[in-house]
């Protein structure tokens, strides 16, 4: 299965990247392969190419704020392959996120 | 690349075996300490920031740490302090999260150094690590902690 998400918190210093680094570990207990793009306090890194977004399975959206770049992932939203949670979940409750994606 | 990262933990900023039951008590702890070091100018703006963020969504995260963290123009270097409670307590009124680490967090508004927000994510992400964890609930050693948190290079 093939991964790509997004995290990003309103003051982007901490849950921003814990919640990166908490999708890349359920993924890896998985198999799965993920890539995670930050939008945080030292801007956007790892950012997501569309042809990458284009072929991943499933996209995961765990932000609580905008972000940039938002029409990437138009197709996969009309396609129902985005799931949108908070930061707070994807740490909390990695394996849970990851089981309700799998189910889109 | 180290030098710098120093910095941003202070050993003086490191407070393990704590009897505090409140959050407010917690950053009220961390915040003097900071004024008191030098890490910022004054405490009201700074504890403001942290107090909106949190009334924003608690910063309380589970595995019993809570991040409480602010930018503000208060904060004249990135920093982080840390405080081990001895008892697990309830971070936020009405909500079940308890905590037992607390990492204050203070940024900058205008940041340009980005090895200190750097350092900030990795230990962040460093939480998730059950062992790294286990460390930091059973230390008892201030020593111990600060050579802890700058490991994670």
């Amino acid at each position: 299965m093939k991964i790509v998400a997004v995290t990003a918190c309103p003051t982007g210093v901490a849950h921003t990247y814990m919640a990166q680094e908490a999708l890349e570990k359920e993924c890896q207990k998985r198999g799965y392969e993920i890539q995670v793009e930050t939008q945080g306090s030292m801007g956007i890194e790892n950012e997501l190419e569309q042809d990458v977004i284009d072929e991943a399975d499933v996209v995961i959206l765990a932000v609580a704020i905008r972000i940039d770049g938002e029409e990437r992932f138009e197709e996969k939203m009309d396609n129902g392959k985005v799931l949108q949670i908070e930061p707070a979940d994807a740490i909390k409750h990695p394996g849970e996120v990851l089981d309700r994606a799998e189910k889109l | 690349m180290w030098i710098s990262l120093k910095d941003v933990i202070n050993k003086k900023m490191i407070f393990l075996q704590q009897n505090f039951a409140t959050r407010d008590e917690v950053l009220h702890v961390l915040i003097d300490s900071a004024l008191q070091n030098g890490l910022i100018s004054e405490q009201k703006p700074f504890l403001q920031a942290v107090l909106d963020r949190e009334a924003n969504v608690p910063t309380a995260i589970g595995y019993q740490i809570a991040i409480p963290h602010g930018k503000s123009d208060a904060v004249k270097q990135p920093f982080i302090g840390f405080l081990q409670a001895k008892q697990d307590f309830k971070w936020t009124e009405g909500y079940e999260e308890e905590v037992k680490l607390v990492f204050l967090i203070g940024v900058p508004k205008e940041n340009e150094q980005n090895i200190h927000l750097k350092f900030i994510s990795r230990l962040s992400k460093k939480l998730l690590d059950d062992d790294f964890r286990t460390k930091l609930l059973e230390s008892t050693d201030v020593e111990q902690v600060y050579q802890l948190l700058n490991s994670i290079y």
